[in-house]
Formats: structure tokens, sequence, C-alpha cells
């Protein structure tokens, strides 16, 4: 006969008072159990809610940008299109020339060094970009007695600091002659057509349709030989240019930077439709990046109280753990230790007649705390796997935790979950051994002498 | 001398402050071999004697030597062991364990006894299940090896407790109002038991009122509040 076997059969007799022992260690257990995993898979829970949210923002966003880049490229594409379609609005004219002569007869007198546009060309300037020289002039056609504008152009003058650029106006070449539709209609000219303008022979080469503007009565020749009827050898009326970019008010920058170039020179932004087209996408794009970065801001707000409601429901989970935990440990230890004072008051013959037979202390002690850390493991191990079962139930039904089979194997490879699923068996152990201490020293010190004199 | 008394007193404090002289300057001398039945009405101090002689109660003053050895010298732990190798208990109201059979009642005997130890009659440990068996056997118990003290008589309790109380062969059997529960029939066989112990070289102290009893015992001494009278 051996003492455990003296707590088996003990146990095996008094199942009930074993078996609300059990019971009220594994009560601690699972709510140890349950109570931790909650908290933690409420932490689980908030990384990826909101790693979800950040991705589904990031997503949200980069649309947004590539959107708002898109929308930045077509504008550029169209700026770059309008421009070309609808001419150049730089023009640099000599510093005595009055606007008002171009305004009203489409012409110019004052003239200024053919060179310029090469000096142009060759400097760095960043504000204007294909850059033109002209003549420009109004004249009879003497062989038709009819009043035109001549408009000597030749290829652009390459800016030597830039990639070159497709040309907004394609060079006419010598010999050959481009005609505006009020011209061409009125003489019945065809491409190809010989015509003899001051007393030299030109080929029709482009024949204009109509534009409503001075075009419709220009007509274009090679700059050389425009300047040799003129008698502008090496002179020119006007350099016409494009600006680089139309966004805001660029024209005093664009004349501080000629004037340090070409001194004794005027600049004259003639405004258009295209200009406004490109104001009006320049700020819709500037719009549309505001309204990005509101976006942006909104999201980063959004995920902020996210995380802030995240954190909020945290701590009022960590608040009641902190108050049922303890709560139940204290309840636990006090039902342990009722049920083991009970069983020593029914036990008192036994213990007498125990000792009576040469049961030492330690040993009464064994016989009670035996018992006790026997119910601490079968509490502990059966709290736990209640705890898990519990815990998984409350996250996947009860909670708002994302329902899926991974929180489980996420938590159960967390080190942490798994030190408390390990130590709660050890901390159960202790805890009905704690509880049936005073239990165990009042048998252990009980008079056998009293006991059974008594009895 | 097996057991001697000595000028034994034990006055016993109530909770209110009033006092029971139990035993006033109690002397006794036991050899082995012998059975000495104290007989006295109820209160005289007779159980809390045997108490003291089974080094359960220790006295106010006197001495107490067991085979030669005082253990209330000896330390709380050392004097237990001291009590299962060499003295045995049987008690009026049997005191069996309820949740243990009547085997194990009789082997629980043997748990407060080192492993590997013998008892004092000689017997190894692994032999005590036999032994038990026997003495089982011999108190006609046999048959109800298996059986939970409920399920025994009166009589049959007792001889259980009985084996129980020889298993460790022990040197000093106390026996405190043994047949005060049992018919006629069970006392004597009770009684013829202590006789054969105290014949085969133990030595037997018993209390009782009954004067039947004690016609077993070689001399009887009679217990007045809380000394030997006469």
């Amino acid at each position: 006969m051996k003492l455990t076997q003296l707590i088996t059969r003990e146990i095996a007799h008094r199942k009930l008072t074993f078996g609300l022992s059990v019971l009220a260690i594994a009560v601690a257990a699972v709510a140890l159990v349950a109570a931790d995993m909650v908290v933690r898979a409420d932490a689980l829970a908030t990384d990826r809610i909101l790693s979800a949210k950040q991705a589904q923002t990031e997503e949200v966003l980069a649309e947004k940008v590539r959107v708002v880049a898109a929308a930045g490229a077509d504008l550029e594409d169209a700026m770059r299109k309008h421009m070309k379609g609808l001419g150049f609005n730089v023009l640099i004219l000599p510093e005595q020339q009055d606007p008002a002569e171009l305004h009203l007869s489409g012409s110019l007198s004052e003239t200024m060094p053919a060179s310029y546009a090469g000096r142009l060309g060759d400097s760095s300037i960043m504000t204007i970009n294909h850059l033109l020289p002209t003549v420009l002039k109004q004249v009879k056609w003497p062989e038709q007695e009819l009043d035109v504008i001549l408009y000597g152009t030749r290829g652009e003058v390459p800016l030597m600091h830039r990639a070159l650029k497709k040309p907004v106006l394609d060079a006419v070449a010598p010999g050959q002659m481009v005609v505006g539709w009020g011209i061409h209609q009125k003489l019945g000219l065809q491409v190809g057509q010989e015509v003899e303008f001051f007393g030299k022979n030109f080929t029709v080469s482009v024949l204009h349709p109509e534009r409503g503007s001075t075009d419709d009565v220009t007509l274009w020749i090679d700059l050389n030989q425009a300047q040799e009827i003129l008698g502008l050898q090496n002179l020119i009326h006007a350099i016409l240019a494009l600006e680089c970019d139309c966004a805001g008010d660029r024209i005093s920058e664009i004349r501080r930077e000629i004037a340090g170039i070409l001194p004794g020179t005027q600049v004259i932004e003639r405004h258009s439709q295209a200009l406004a087209r490109a104001e009006a996408r320049t700020k819709a794009k500037l719009v549309a990046e505001q309204s990005l970065a509101a976006e942006q801001e909104a999201s980063a707000a959004t995920l902020a109280r996210e995380r802030a409601a995240r954190a909020e429901l945290e701590s009022q989970h960590q608040q009641v753990a902190q108050i049922v935990i303890p709560l139940v440990l204290l309840l636990a230890v006090a039902a342990v230790g009722v049920l083991a004072f009970n069983n020593v008051r029914y036990r008192r013959e036994e213990i007498g007649i125990l000792r009576a037979l040469g049961l030492r202390t330690s040993q009464v002690l064994y016989v009670f705390l035996g018992k006790a850390v026997l119910s601490g493991i079968i509490g502990g191990v059966l709290g736990v796997a209640i705890g898990l079962l519990g815990g998984y139930a409350v996250t996947h039904w009860v909670g708002d935790w994302p329902a899926d089979s991974r929180l489980l194997n996420d938590l159960l490879a967390s080190p942490g979950f798994v030190f408390t699923l390990l130590s709660t068996p050890v901390l159960a152990v202790v805890l009905a051994a704690v509880a049936s201490w005073l239990a165990a020293a009042a048998a252990a010190a009980q008079d056998a002498a009293v006991v059974l004199q008594g009895e | 001398m097996l057991l001697e008394l000595r000028g034994i007193h034990k006055t016993y404090h109530g909770a209110a402050g009033g006092q029971v002289q139990a035993l006033r300057d109690v002397s006794l001398q036991l050899d082995a071999g012998q059975f000495v039945a104290i007989r006295g009405p109820s209160g005289c101090g007779k159980s809390s004697l045997l108490m003291t002689a089974g080094t359960l109660l220790a006295p106010d003053s006197g001495e107490v030597l067991i085979q030669g050895e005082q253990p209330y010298q000896m330390s709380s732990d050392r004097r237990a062991t001291f009590r299962a190798e060499h003295l045995g208990f049987v008690f009026q109201q049997f005191h069996l364990v309820p949740y243990l059979s009547v085997l194990e009642n009789v082997l629980a005997a043997r748990i407060a006894l080192p492993v590997g130890a013998a008892s004092a009659g000689g017997a190894a440990v692994s032999d005590d299940q036999q032994r038990a068996s026997e003495l089982l056997e011999q108190f006609g118990l046999g048959d109800r090896l298996g059986h939970t003290p409920n399920q025994l008589s009166s009589g049959e309790r007792q001889r259980c407790a009985l084996a129980r109380a020889l298993l460790n062969r022990p040197a000093l059997l106390l026996a405190d109002e043994p047949t005060g529960n049992l018919d006629p029939e069970n006392a004597a066989i009770v009684l013829r038991a202590l006789r054969q112990f105290a014949d085969g070289g133990g030595a037997v102290l018993l209390v009782t009122h009954d004067d039947h009893a004690s016609t077993a015992a070689d001399r009887t001494l009679h217990m007045n509040s809380g000394h030997f009278s006469g």
C-alpha cells in the first residue's frame, strides 16, 4: 500500500468533491487561456485589418496617382498639339517696332539682325522654344495687282542645349510658295502651278484651307528670297517662338531672359485659345493633384481612426481580462480551499488513525497536497483545452475578428501564446496546491489523540 | 521491560479556563508476554493513559519508556515511525478507512514505514500482502478481502482492525474498549486474539469497563480519577 493509492482511492470514493475542485481549477485555466487568446487575437486582427485597409488605400491611391499622371501627360501632349496647331504665341520684335502696326495691318516695318535668331539658339534660354526668324510685310503682288502679306520663313533655329523637336511650322523651300485661302480662291491657283512674284518664279506647293485670319491673305516663301524681294538682306522683322510652359504668368520671366540675350528687343505674348485651354487644363491638373493630396490625407485619417478604434477595443478587452482573470483566480482559490477544508473535516477520523499508524506530518501533507496537485493537473489540462475551444469560438463567432482558420494557426505560432498554454497547467497545479495548503496544514496539525478519544 | 510509565501527569485545559486532571502520578510496568487490563468508569483517564503509552499524547510530566527508548524525547517524525514499528492499536470504533478494501485497510499499516523497511517482527515489505491475507484468513475474513468496511458487520470490522494492528508485528498492542461494540461471540474472538498475541511474546495493554474482557488479562488494574486504585 502506498500513499498514492490512498490518494487515488479517496478520489474515487469522493468523486463529486474532486470533480468540483477540478472544475474550479479548470474554470480558472479557461479564463486565463481564453482571455489571453482573445487579447492576442485582438492584436492579430488589428494587424490584419489595418494591413488590409492600408493595402486597399494604397491601391486606390496608386490608381489615382496613375490617373493624375496620365492626366498630366495628356495635358502636356495636348498642350504641345494645341500650341503647334494654333501657332506661335511669343513674338520678339525690335524695340522701336510699334505693335499697333502689326495689329492694324498684319505687317512690320522695323528690323533687327537675322543673327539674333542664331544668338538665341546658342543661348541656354529655357522659357521659350521653336525659334522662327521671319520677315513680315504687307506688299502689293505686282503681277496680280493684289495686296498680300508676304511671310518669309525658313526652318526653325535649333536650340543647341535641347534635343531637336518637330517644327511647329514647316520650312518653305526656295522657289516654292504656300498660299493662303483668300488668295488662291481669288486667283484660282492650283498646287504645282507656276506663278511669278516680284519678277521671280515660284511653284505653288501648298494651298491652305480657310482659317478666318490674316493667314487667308498671306503668302509664305523662303526667308532669303523674301529678304531679297523686300531689300532686307540679313535683316528680319521678328522671331516667333513658343512658350515652353504656359502655366501662370511667364511673360515677365521670358522678357527678363530675352533682354539678357537680345538687348534692344521687345517681347509680346499673343493670347490665344491654346493658352486659355492650356491654363484650364493646368488648373484641372492642379485640382486633380490637390484632390489626390486630399484623398491621401483622408486615407491616412481613416487609417488613424481605425487604428485608434482597434486600440480602444483592445484596451477594453484587456481591461475586462484584467478584472476577470484575478477575480476568477480568486474564486477558484476560494472554492478549492473550501472544498479542501471540507475534505479535511470529513476525514478527521481517517487522519487520526493514519497518525496512529505512524504517518508523519509530511506524509499527511502529501496525501492532501497530492490530491490538490492531481486536481490541478487535470483541471489545468482540461482548462487549456476548453479555453482553446472557447477562445476559438469567441474569436470566430462573437467578435469582429476575421473569420478564418489562420487565426488559430497564427496564435499557435506565437511563442507568448504557446507559453501561456504550457504554463497554465503548471499555474493550475500551483493554484490548487496554494488553495489546499492551509487545509493540508490543518490536517497535518490535527491531534490524533483528540480525534481518536473524541470518537 | 517493554513498557514503563513513571509518574505520569496529564491535565487538560478547557477553553473556559477549567482544568481536568486526566492522569495523576500514574506508573506502570509491562513486560513482553504480559496482558494487562485497566478498568474503570468512563472519564477516569483510561484512554488518556492508553494514548500516552501509545506515543500520541505527551504527558505534562513523567517518563514513558518503550523497549528502553523514550519516544517523547524523539522528534515528531521519528516518534511516528517508532509508533509504526513498535505499536499496534485497536479501538472501540474500529477506525477503518471507509474507501479502502478490507485487505487495503490492513495494508495501510505499512504506509508509514519507509520503503524496504522490515517490521519489528522481521517480515519484509514484499511479504506484506501475503501476511495481511493470512491474518485476515486467521480472523475469518479470507473471503472478504475486497469488501469495504461498510459491507462488514461490527465484529468483522473489529477483526479487520485487529489484523491491521498486528500486520507490522508490534511489540506492544494497545486496545481501547475493543469489545465495546461487539456481540459476545465476536468479543470472545477479539479477546482470544489479544491473548494469543501476548502468549506469542507481545505485550497487551487493554482499557475497558467490561468485566468479561478483563478476564482474559494476566492482571487487571483499576483506575479512578486519573490514578490506579487498589
